[in-house]
């Protein structure tokens, strides 16, 4: 079974190209749009790692981050916060709760091919 | 204490009177049981016969003149008293008179005075007149500064002179040329109060009016001393003179029934009322004596006819003390009791005298010697007690109010220091005092704590009288006084007649005060406290202030604690504002960086990916990755743009191009730009422009830039099939400009937010639409530029109408 990755995002260029450079590293990629969708997709599909924006509607980033650490499901997915707002307070704010890592955008893509190998590997 | 030549006045009439009024009691009593004609006399012209009624029976009477007394010519009254007094009492002498030219003879006998004639007309004559003159000296003292004052102590002085020398008059007839002065003085007196009192006419300002009166009255004791030896021209005079003062009376009443009438002042006509009392008991109790007397022959009810006289000047009296012209009562209360220590002082001194006459077995008193004996004694037992007594009466007549309107006010003054509202607090000051005092006006003047000038805050009214002046300046003269005279409050009488003082009285006249109390904190004016007039027409007094001093006190500092409070208030409002603003800003700065960084990364990302994969990506791919670049590319450039130029409106750095604009051609013109994208979607642009809308002054760009904002908004936020209407018609002052769609409709709680930027209708339910959110936040500030506004109304699910209205003809 392939390794799945859940990328969220609510714009459709950013999402898509996240999407493209986790496929061409063989995983496959699920897609949500709001925080809701997140959750949800999160809980069925059980990926290995949640690529997750943080402004998106519904639900913020963090709070999906916080939900899906309380599912003992999902306690333990490996979850990258994406934001276009700066650090450092939304980077503290993220590990506090329970995201793994953190990236501002824009992101070098090469960075992110990077982090996903090591992951997943 | 100052010696000035008021005050050497005073010592110096005070020991005249003290010589004349021991005289005149030593002399009454030296003379009581001796012969006297039984006539009374002015010179050799009979008044009376001692015994009125007798004057009947003696058959001669007013103005009959002696020329002969026992065949001897007389010139004087010294003349018949010489001849009288060296014969027996009873003894008959032989007058021969004369009655404007006729000539008679008349045999009477020489009578006496007895002791109770003596003290009966010393109780109404002499005593009166003692008081009436200290009263007059102390008044005089304390305030010769003012002219109601100077007057009416004169006026008490010389009246209280005459019921002295009457007294003497009638027994002694030593000081008869003192009368003759005194009677003389006595109208210009008594004319010159009747225009001060009940209230002052403006006639008495005149400087000449005092002073020509006096004269008259010097050419009247000049005349009397030239006709003295001229009996028949003296009478003449002596006519003239009671004339004059019989003038001078009906003045008075007069004066009374015409303040009565038609007196504006409360205070006045209150006054008026009083005197008005007394003087018509007093007509009606002389009638009924009169009556008495001559219809019934009641003899005894004569001697009652000087009280009915007396009740007059007492109730004038009366009047003055209560309905204050003055601060009388202290004086009068120590004219009073001085008047009657000295009488004391000279009764003991007779008293011993006449002891020493006793036991030396002089035995001068022809009847009861034991009488005025007795008479001194009761007066020195019962002196102190009355005295107090008396006080008593009057303290709790007069002062009984008073001391009620004292515990309300203290009571008052501490329930004011907790009070933290100032209205609150202005409402409790006002209400208590009008209620305690009972006043016309009760007002309350705060400084301005920047500009320092005082305007009314509270004011209270009874009544229908017209509000008053609102405003004084800081360095007006009434401040600059009351500073001066160490904040102490002031009562409009006290500086009435100095002229140096005018413009001070007439701010307060401006305010409808009587009295003014600054309201004063660390030694500066805060406020002032204006009170008008008393209901009841009693003037302010010095005790009042005092009574009222603990509530301005407190009523400055309460008023302190209410402006810091407010002060506070303040502060915190604006720290709060200035918070929302700084997290504003925030938020702002947040979504700029999160809306630059957006497209950022697509651009980033996906010329990366183009990099890495460039010899591996298929064509549509690489094609749709190229135009995504492009496209977030574009949006950053239009963001950056947005940005820019909302930055430059607001830095006013916006170089604005005004020129005359038809906006019908405007409208018509963006509508035209649209309609194909709008045809695209489907919806339809309906376009309602009025023909000749007025021209406005205006910037073309940036007008078009707004409603070309409106109208995509609109095309973005219409569904499929959806119809726009723009509309424009121009109304009394404005041009209203309107772009309406049928979409979704905004929330009531985004209606206003949408002008801030980077709102957008952010919900999942709709679209994310791919605007910059700037659009709106720009055309907001083109439009208020223009001094226009924008705004919307909607209706969720019915659509929305965005407005704009330009004024037009002003810019």
């Amino acid at each position: 079974m392939a390794k799945k990755v859940l990328v969220c995002d609510d714009d459709e260029n950013i999402l898509l190209a996240v999407s493209h450079i986790v496929e061409k590293e063989g995983y496959e990629v699920v897609k949500a749009r709001d925080g809701n969708e997140s959750i949800k997709i999160a809980l069925a599909e059980k990926p290995r790692l949640i690529i997750l924006d943080l402004m998106m509607p519904e639900k913020t980033g963090y709070e999906v981050c916080e939900e899906l650490r309380k599912d003992p499901t999902t306690k333990d997915t490996y979850i990258i916060l994406l934001t276009a707002r700066g650090k450092p307070l939304s980077e503290h704010t993220g590990m506090v709760k329970g995201a793994n890592e953190f990236m501002v955008k824009p992101f070098d893509p090469r960075e992110l091919r990077e982090k996903i190998q090591k992951i997943l590997a | 204490m100052e010696i000035n030549r008021h005050k050497i006045f005073c010592i110096a009439l005070l020991i005249f009177v003290l010589v004349i009024g021991v005289s005149c009691l030593l002399n009454a009593i030296k003379w009581t049981g001796r012969p006297y004609p039984g006539i009374l006399l002015y010179k050799n012209c009979i008044l009376s016969i001692i015994q009125p009624l007798g004057s009947a029976k003696f058959g001669i009477r007013y103005p009959d003149i002696i020329l002969e007394i026992s065949g001897k010519r007389i010139k004087s009254a010294e003349d018949v008293y010489e001849v009288a007094r060296n014969v027996e009492i009873g003894t008959p002498v032989k007058y021969k008179i004369d009655r404007f030219g006729k000539t008679f003879e008349k045999t009477i006998s020489t009578q006496s005075f007895s002791p109770t004639d003596v003290f009966s007309t010393f109780g109404i004559a002499y005593i009166p007149g003692l008081i009436a003159i200290f009263t007059g000296i102390i008044l005089y003292w304390s305030m010769h500064a003012s002219r109601a004052a100077r007057y009416f102590s004169g006026n008490l002085i010389t009246l209280g002179f005459t019921a002295i020398l009457l007294f003497d008059f009638i027994t002694s007839y030593s000081f008869y040329k003192l009368l003759i002065i005194d009677v003389s003085l006595l109208p210009a007196f008594i004319i010159v109060f009747s225009l001060s009192y009940p209230e002052e006419r403006r006639v008495i300002q005149k400087r000449y009016l005092f002073p020509s009166l006096c004269g008259l009255s010097f050419l009247f004791i000049i005349l009397y001393f030239l006709c003295l030896p001229i009996p028949w021209a003296y009478r003449y005079v002596d006519l003239s003179v009671w004339t004059y003062v019989a003038i001078g009376m009906t003045g008075v009443i007069y004066s009374i029934i015409h303040t009565l009438l038609r007196s504006h002042s409360q205070e006045a006509r209150k006054r008026a009322e009083v005197a008005i009392w007394g003087s018509g008991i007093s007509m009606f109790l002389s009638l009924i004596i009169i009556l008495l007397t001559l219809a019934l022959h009641i003899q005894t009810a004569f001697y009652f006819f000087p009280v009915a006289s007396l009740l007059f000047f007492a109730s004038i009296f009366y009047s003055i003390i209560k309905h204050n012209i003055f601060e009388t009562d202290p004086a009068i209360i120590r004219g009073i009791t001085y008047a009657l220590t000295t009488l004391i002082i000279t009764v003991i001194y007779v008293l011993i005298l006449s002891t020493f006459n006793l036991l030396l077995g002089r035995f001068e008193f022809s009847q009861s010697p034991l009488f005025p004996f007795i008479f001194a004694l009761i007066i020195v037992f019962v002196f102190s007690p009355l005295r107090d007594r008396v006080r008593n009466f009057i303290d709790q007549t007069l002062n009984r109010e008073r001391i009620r309107f004292r515990e309300v006010i203290k009571k008052a003054s501490e329930e004011v220091i907790s009070i933290l509202n100032l209205d609150d607090l202005l409402n409790k000051l006002v209400n208590t005092v009008s209620e305690a005092i009972q006043v016309e006006r009760a007002s309350i003047m705060i400084a301005d704590p920047q500009g320092g000038n005082f305007s009314l805050a509270r004011e209270r009214i009874t009544q229908s009288i017209p509000p008053k002046n609102s405003t004084i300046e800081k360095n007006d003269p009434l401040l600059n006084f009351i500073r001066n005279n160490k904040n102490r409050a002031l009562i409009k009488k006290e500086i009435e007649d100095v002229k140096k003082y005018e413009a001070v009285r007439k701010t307060m006249e401006q305010m409808g005060a009587e009295l003014c109390a600054p309201l004063v904190y660390q030694d500066k004016i805060i406020g002032l406290f204006n009170l008008g007039s008393k209901l009841s027409g009693e003037g302010y007094i010095s005790e009042d202030i005092e009574i009222l001093n603990p509530l301005s006190k407190q009523a400055a500092v309460a008023m302190e604690n209410c402006r810091l409070i407010e002060e506070q208030r303040d502060l915190q409002a604006r720290v709060i504002r200035y918070q929302e603003m700084d997290k504003l800003k925030s938020d702002f700065l947040s979504n700029v960086s999160h809306e630059l960084r957006t497209p950022m990364t697509s651009v980033k990302a996906y010329s990366t990916i183009l990099l890495d994969e460039i010899d591996e990506l298929d064509r549509d791919n690489q094609e749709k990755f190229l135009n995504i670049i492009i496209k977030e590319s574009d949006r950053l450039i239009r963001l950056i743009s947005d940005l820019l130029d909302l930055q430059k409106i607001e830095a006013g750095k916006i170089e604005w191009k005004y020129e005359d604009i038809n906006l019908s051609d405007l409208l018509k013109e963006t509508v035209e730009v649209f309609s194909g994208g709008a045809r695209d979607k489907k919806i339809e642009i309906i376009e309602r422009v009025e023909a000749k809308l007025p021209i406005i002054s205006g910037d073309r760009d940036r007008l078009f830039q707004v409603i070309t904002n409106l109208l995509s908004n609109a095309i973005k936020f219409s569904p499929e099939g959806g119809r726009i209407v723009v509309s424009a018609e121009a109304n009394l002052d404005e041009i209203l400009i309107s772009v309406k769609d049928n979409g979704r409709g905004i929330p009531e709680d985004m209606r206003e937010r949408i002008f801030d930027r980077f709102q957008q209708v952010d919900n999942s339910a709709w679209e994310k639409t791919k605007g910059t959110g700037l659009g709106l936040a720009i055309a907001k500030e083109i439009v208020e530029h223009h001094k226009g506004r924008i705004w919307v109304e909607s209706e969720l699910n019915k659509g929305s109408d965005f407005k704009i209205s330009l004024p037009y003809g002003k810019r």
